[in-house]
């Protein structure tokens, strides 16, 4: 089974910490990121990634929405899960079409749901194509 | 010189008619004057000497009268019935000096010995007309004054109170375009466009929101910043003859504004914009002064209110960050732990030494803490008396997001130092250090150093403490850490490049 690289953008250490362990314990290739321009590197000089967990706020420029935007672009079949405190009203405006948003605080199990609900959406869509 | 036509009065009504607080006047049906009251000479300028003889219409009807007069005294040479007599009517007079006054005029026919005559009683009501002008300008004030504060208080934000008030104002006066500035609180000298903009169509105002723009409204700058310094209302008849309005030419020659104040300090600053020249309207200047110092505080308390939501809403937000961290903690906690007692101690050692950098925080002012307090708050938590460790480094100040980190960071740390490192035993101890390095790169160089413990063993699993250290702290602080089992002690150093 080859590998799934998921990329874990949260300013916010232990919580990144923790998603990281989650989705590790889930069989994921976790990569992580502690901030909005970190990210944009990173997905600039990726080469496969097949998911993507970001907070919205990432105290600097750079927002989540941003980070998904452009990963997308890179990868169209990209899974995108954004989690946040309070911007998830902004959603429908500001996040990528197909993608989640989980509310913090959130249990480790709804994590690994919606980055394997939403992979294998996208699976499904480019098999069919 | 016409000849002064005689009209006999009774002697017995003379004194009389030289004390009534009315003008009399008497006209021979060819229109001349043929009497003149005392009042008469006092409100009109002529004296009876001068007034005697003289066309009426020529002395005291107003020119666009004029021609409705002589025609009346034709229909009446004709045999007509006259129109205005036996009622009070409302109409203008000239005075001597060209002024043209409101009056109160009823119109009697008399016979006389010398033929009929026609007798006037004039009451100057310029101060009553004044009287109820004001009534009314008081009136539309008050008005406008209650729908504009309680549209404020209404508002969900100061900017749809800002914009209420404009539409409203546009609305009353007629005119096509309205702004508002703020000032910055903090920056009493300037003023900002709160891009809130009425226009009665759409497109109307590009060019000038494009300077708006482009200056910079200090005070004393263009008409805003006029209103800024004087805090008085202002109208420009022609921008275009301005020298100080640094909007020319965006379509718009007639301009006026006004202040909103609080406590007698302007807060913003409306203005509205008119396409041709506009002469200023007295009364429009007095209603938007009022406004101005009425309605502001309503303004004031809509923006002070929206400031406690936006404080409301930072500490919903940091609560709802901080329960998340602490969720994170107890799940990486009780997910490594061997037994649920074993993980409860070190869970609440963990939520210790955040809690610990919290307090440090919010103790500090706003530069926030120094490393050294963030150190030696972590050590006192985790229960390191002060002679185990030695600390050397210069003052450095920490972002309160790093705090929490770099606490927890040092609690781990102590944490492994006494179950396996040198806190273990009673001779052992650490060193810490930091430092700015001043190489080619500026850097920032931390150090942990143990010493004198027990032989170092490299652990066969990665902990909370090391990912916490190496992916956690790393990361956020953007720099490299080294965790180093040597057998003398472990060594943590930590490099950051410096901008």
């Amino acid at each position: 089974m080859e590998t799934q690289p998921l990329l874990v953008v949260d300013d916010e250490t232990l919580i990144r910490l923790d998603l990281v362990d989650v989705l590790e314990a889930g069989g994921f290739t976790v990569q992580d990121c502690a901030d909005g321009s970190a990210a944009l590197n990173y997905v600039d000089g990726s080469g496969h990634l097949c998911g993507l967990v970001t907070d919205i706020n990432l105290g600097g420029k750079i927002s989540g929405w941003e980070v998904a935007r452009q990963g997308r672009k890179k990868f169209p079949n990209l899974a995108v899960v954004y989690i946040t405190g309070d911007s998830a009203s902004q959603w429908p405006f500001e996040g990528v079409p197909n993608s989640m948003v989980l509310q913090k605080p959130f249990a480790d199990a709804q994590i690994l749901n919606a980055v394997t609900t939403l992979m294998n959406q996208q699976s499904n869509q480019s098999n069919t194509e | 010189m016409t000849l002064a036509p005689s009209f006999e009065i009774d002697p017995a009504l003379a004194p009389i008619l030289a004390t009534v607080l009315d003008a009399v006047v008497v006209m021979t049906p060819e229109g001349l004057i043929g009497g003149w009251n005392e009042c008469a000479e006092k409100i009109f300028g002529w004296s009876a000497l001068e007034a005697r003889g003289q066309v009426l219409a020529d002395l005291i009807v107003p020119e666009q009268f004029r021609e409705a007069h002589n025609q009346g005294l034709n229909r009446l040479a004709q045999g007509g019935t006259p129109q205005v007599l036996h009622r009070r009517i409302e109409i203008t007079a000239l005075r001597r000096d060209g002024h043209e006054f409101p009056i109160e005029l009823s119109i009697t026919e008399a016979q006389s010995s010398s033929g009929p005559a026609f007798i006037g009683f004039i009451r100057d009501i310029s101060e009553r007309r004044d009287a109820e002008a004001q009534i009314e300008r008081q009136a539309f004030e008050s008005r406008l004054m209650f729908e504009i504060a309680n549209m404020a208080s209404n508002s969900d934000s100061f900017e749809s109170a800002l914009r209420k008030a404009l539409e409203a104002i546009c609305q009353i006066t007629g005119w096509p375009v309205g702004h508002a500035f703020v000032v910055p609180p903090g920056n009493p000298q300037l003023l900002s466009s709160s891009g809130i903009w009425v226009e009665t169509e759409t497109g109307l105002t590009d060019a000038l929101r494009e300077k708006t723009i482009a200056t910079q409204f200090r005070s004393g700058v263009g008409l805003p910043g006029r209103i800024l310094a004087t805090g008085e209302p202002l109208w420009l008849t022609d921008t275009d003859t301005e020298s100080n309005f640094p909007r020319k030419g965006s379509g718009f020659r007639g301009a006026f504004g006004f202040p909103l104040k609080q406590d007698g300090r302007v807060i913003a600053v409306l203005e509205f914009f008119s396409k041709a020249q506009s002469a200023p309207v007295p009364e429009i200047l007095l209603t938007v002064r009022a406004i101005g110092e009425q309605v502001g505080r309503v303004f004031e308390r809509k923006r002070t209110q929206d400031h406690q939501n936006l404080l409301l809403h930072e500490l919903d937000h940091r609560v709802k960050n901080i329960l998340s961290v602490v969720q994170a903690i107890a799940q990486q906690t009780f997910r490594r732990a061997s037994s649920v007692e074993d993980a409860y101690g070190i869970f609440r050692g963990r939520l210790m030494a955040v809690a610990q950098a919290q307090d440090i925080l919010v103790s500090q002012n706003v530069e926030g803490a120094t490393l050294r307090e963030i150190i030696d708050g972590a050590l006192e938590g985790s229960g390191v008396s002060a002679d185990r460790v030695t600390m050397d480094g210069p003052e450095v100040r920490v972002s309160g997001r790093n705090a929490v980190t770099i606490s927890l960071a040092i609690h781990e740390l102590c944490t492994n130092a006494f179950k396996y490192g040198a806190l273990s035993v009673d001779d052992g101890s650490v060193t810490i250090t930091w430092g700015i390095d001043d190489g080619q790169a500026k850097s920032f160089q931390f150090e942990w150093r143990e010493q004198d413990g027990p032989p170092v063993v490299i652990p066969d699993r990665k902990g909370f403490g090391t990912s916490l250290l190496e992916r956690g702290l790393a990361a956020e602080l953007g720099g490299q850490i080294i965790l180093s089992y040597a057998p003398e002690g472990v060594i943590c150093s930590f490099t950051a490049p410096l901008q």
